[in-house]
């Protein structure tokens, strides 16, 4: 389906945009509908857009839009069958960061994902950084008491102490 | 049922009452039977293999599901006590239920990290009569003697029955459980030096207690009601048939008919504004006893320790002052001085608590409110602080949020335990004291924190506690099985017993008044950690009684915001609320009644301890005082829970053990260390 005049300039615009910056670039459109559907479109190596049956969709009109760049297109009203009913609700345009090769080189490195810290992370780390340390192999060497408290011993100043907390019991 | 709420409420307050009801459900829930029919969630509970003898009863209440269980023994409270007495009667093969408002694993003991205190004479020869002879002096004589020589004689026993449940207590290179010296355990009757008598499992015993005696207790058939909140006990002619609970997961009210009933709710820390204990300590057992029309001993107990951190309640160890430490008021000076120039602030815990305690009724206290004072350690080298003390400026910085090398610490005396509670004899059976003779209250026994058995008396020795649980727990369940047999027929019982306790939650449920649960709760614990704490003197005992009257009228007017049936902590906590209230008029109306000083409880008005004769000099040729001239009894409290009213009594120790050759009695000293 040949893009309608309304398309073409809001793609264009949008390149535009994509060109002056490495990453997303994203522009509203003046439809208030739902969306219905999306697809993700790469770029092919003439410069357009096709949909899955490969009819050409948009044509890159900036030359400024880099190979190895997809569209992600929404659409409202209809399957992506029945062109008539296609228009555009908003367009994506995701460019890569580097210049040559497929889409796959052309992204960065993959930042690991900034999951929460577990407790067996780094476990080395976490007895270094324990104020009370265990003894080895758990026998206090004073007082050859096996599977004691850790640390200095709790009764020295006549209340049971732990870590400056005063434990009553 | 309806006769009976218009005698309580009055005629035109019930009518209002009962359509607001009707309106409220109605156009909040329909009919909540209906709802429940029409819900595809099953009760909380289900009835299969040994429960089916539950059924659901509309002989209280037709707005909320009731439902009725029959066990051979019911235990409130799932502590170290309550496990070990829901187990030991289970062992026993008595069909047990342990009602328990939080998960058994959750209970407070968990806080309990020292150890436990028995003869067992590992490190040295040791013998239970001098844990005995330790015990009984450091009740300050108000400990019954036949209880305390029950906990002392059974501890060794105990405690290696503990270690073989699997409690992984450390150990000696022997193998032999290890024991370490702590407070006032002392050889030969205090002429040996320090004994060694306190055995733990790492930093943690009460968690390892715990999870040993609730791993144990999974072995035996005990049917568990976990997040059920024990409201009342179900009493008829004088003798318990039973506890009546709320299910606090859908709303449910459950009646379990017993023949036996075990307390062990733990204790009421959460009347004080500073406590180290959870915010579940609300001494439910001590109040539903109270409303049962029986008394609680000993209430004015209360053990304090001078350095809690404001607001957290944790407490800061005394080596802090022994290393350096000091307390400053809000003129940055250092207050110690001038209440013990010589020890300055060394002095021993109750000097320091009343100076503290002096110091912010006189105005120089720090913060905002002017309620707490200061304990500066950044004038001592950072190094030595982590070397002597590790991991203080991790706790100052977790639980008062000070960098402890720039920030003096906030704190304040703060309590850890209450001696008083339910009155036991030493096998653990509740009593009631009438024209001075004790007389048992047939199907009802308590223990751990919540009894008064009483084997600490007027002040506890540490270590004893966690002891205390497991023995009086133990010694519930060995009286139950002594004396009943599983599957005998229950008594008969009313249909219409444990109404009030539904009204009361229905009252509460929708009341509509003007004060906050969270604002009375905040009154009553400034009132009582300003007037009830360390520093007691007769008249700010006596402006406390009379806030304390005023802020228990103040319920009347209270305001809860969720008016719904599942899961509606308001109502839990209002329900404990009023069980604190028990307790905290209890606790202020003892003190100012005990004109004397007494282990924890000390008076600046009267100073001395006052016996039946002046121990301090010989005997002989001394005139006995009577009984009511003299202190060295137990004070009973009981208390009118509508006005708010507390009556006195007064029962006199036991002075005799148990068997006076195995084990004698020890005869009341002045007690000095």
């Amino acid at each position: 389906m040949k893009p309608t005049g309304f398309l073409t300039t809001e793609l264009r615009e949008c390149m535009n945009v994509a060109s002056e910056y490495d990453h997303t670039a994203f522009h509203g459109a003046s439809i208030n509908d739902d969306v219905t559907g999306v697809a993700l479109l790469p770029l092919s190596s003439d410069g357009a857009f096709r949909d899955r049956f490969g009819s050409v969709l948009l044509a890159a009109r900036n030359g400024n839009v880099r190979p190895g760049s997809s569209l992600l297109f929404c659409w409202t009203g209809g399957s992506e069958q029945s062109e008539a009913k296609k228009s555009l609700f908003t367009v994506w345009a995701r460019s890569t960061g580097s210049s040559a090769g497929g889409a796959a080189k052309d992204r960065g490195p993959l930042k690991k994902a900034h999951t929460p810290r577990g407790r067996l992370d780094h476990p080395d780390e976490e007895e270094h950084r324990e104020v009370v340390q265990r003894f080895p192999d758990d026998v206090n060497p004073e007082t050859k008491e096996k599977g004691g408290p850790r640390g200095p011993e709790p009764t020295r100043y006549g209340d049971w102490e732990r870590k400056g907390r005063c434990i009553d019991f | 049922m309806l006769q009976h709420l218009v005698k309580k409420h009055g005629p035109v307050r019930l009518l209002e009452s009962v359509t607001e009801v009707l309106q409220h459900s109605s156009r909040h829930f329909g009919s909540l039977q209906e709802k429940m029919r029409r819900s595809s969630r099953n009760f909380h509970f289900s009835i299969y293999g040994k429960r089916d003898n539950a059924k659901v009863s509309d002989g209280i209440s037709t707005q909320y599901p009731v439902v009725d269980h029959d066990f051979d023994a019911v235990v409130v409270g799932a502590g170290g006590a309550g496990l070990r007495a829901a187990f030991g009667l289970s062992e026993a093969g008595f069909n047990t239920a342990c009602v328990t408002k939080l998960f058994p694993t959750r209970s407070h003991t968990v806080a309990a990290q020292g150890g436990i205190n028995a003869a067992l004479g590992n490190m040295e020869e040791d013998d239970w009569r001098w844990h005995f002879y330790d015990t009984v002096k450091g009740s300050d004589w108000l400990g019954d003697q036949d209880a305390i020589h029950y906990m002392t004689e059974q501890a060794p026993a105990a405690v290696v029955e503990l270690e073989n449940f699997g409690m992984p207590f450390s150990r000696t290179e022997d193998g032999k459980i290890y024991q370490r010296a702590f407070g006032g355990q002392s050889l030969k009757f205090g002429k040996g030096g320090q004994a060694h008598r306190c055995c733990c499992v790492a930093d943690r015993t009460g968690h390892s207690l715990l999870h040993t005696l609730y791993g144990r207790s999974l072995r035996y058939d005990t049917s568990y009601f976990v997040e059920y909140f024990a409201l009342d006990l179900l009493m008829e002619d004088g003798e318990c048939r039973g506890v009546i609970a709320l299910c606090m997961e859908d709303g449910s009210i459950h009646r379990f008919r017993a023949k036996n009933t075990v307390i062990a709710t733990g204790g009421y820390g959460r009347t004080y504004f500073s406590c180290t204990s959870a915010h579940t300590s609300t001494g439910d057992g001590n109040s539903m006893v109270t409303r049962a029309g029986l008394a609680c001993q000993d209430m004015e107990f209360v053990q304090f320790h001078p350095t809690g951190i404001y607001g957290a309640g944790c407490l800061i160890t005394e080596g802090c002052r022994g290393e350096g430490g000091i307390l400053i008021n809000s003129e940055g000076e250092r207050f110690m001085e001038r209440y013990a120039p010589n020890a300055k602030d060394l002095a021993s815990r109750d000097v320091v608590s009343r100076s503290m305690t002096i110091e912010i009724r006189e105005g120089r206290g720090c913060g905002p409110e002017k309620d707490h004072v200061y304990l500066q350690l950044h004038h001592l080298p950072p190094q030595q602080l982590a070397t002597r003390l590790p991991g203080i400026s991790e706790t100052a910085m977790i639980f008062a949020g000070v960098d402890v090398t720039k920030e003096p610490i906030p704190v304040l005396p703060t309590v850890h335990y209450n001696m008083g509670g339910i009155p036991t004899n030493f096998k653990g059976q509740v009593i009631s004291h009438k024209d001075g003779v004790d007389k048992v209250v047939p199907g009802l026994y308590a223990c751990g924190e919540a009894a008064s058995a009483s084997v600490h008396g007027a002040n506890r020795l540490g270590a004893n506690s966690l002891l205390d649980l497991v023995v009086f727990g133990r010694a519930c369940a060995l009286t139950i099985a002594e004396n009943f047999t599983p599957g005998e027929t229950l008594p008969p019982l009313k249909a219409d017993v444990g109404e009030e306790s539904v009204a009361n939650l229905d009252k509460l449920r929708f009341a509509n008044g003007s004060t906050r649960t969270s604002e009375i709760r905040l009154n009553m614990q400034k009132t009582m950690q300003s007037n009830a704490a360390v520093f007691r003197t007769g008249s700010i005992l006596k402006e406390g009684c009379d806030k304390m009257d005023s802020i228990y009228r103040s319920m009347d007017d209270i305001k809860t915001f969720d008016r719904g049936i599942v899961w509606n902590t308001d109502l839990v906590e209002t329900l404990e609320l009023q069980n604190l209230m028990l307790n905290a008029v209890q606790t202020i109306q003892s003190a100012l009644a005990r004109k004397e000083s007494r282990g924890a409880h000390a008076r600046e008005d009267y100073k001395e301890r006052i016996d039946e004769y002046d121990y301090s000099k010989p005997i002989q040729g001394q005139q006995k005082k009577p009984f009511d001239e003299h202190w060295r009894k137990h004070s009973l409290s009981y208390v009118d829970a509508i006005s708010g009213k507390v009556t006195l009594d007064y029962r006199p120790v036991i002075d005799n053990s148990l068997n006076e050759e195995k084990c004698a009695a020890i005869p009341p000293a002045i007690r000095s260390y």
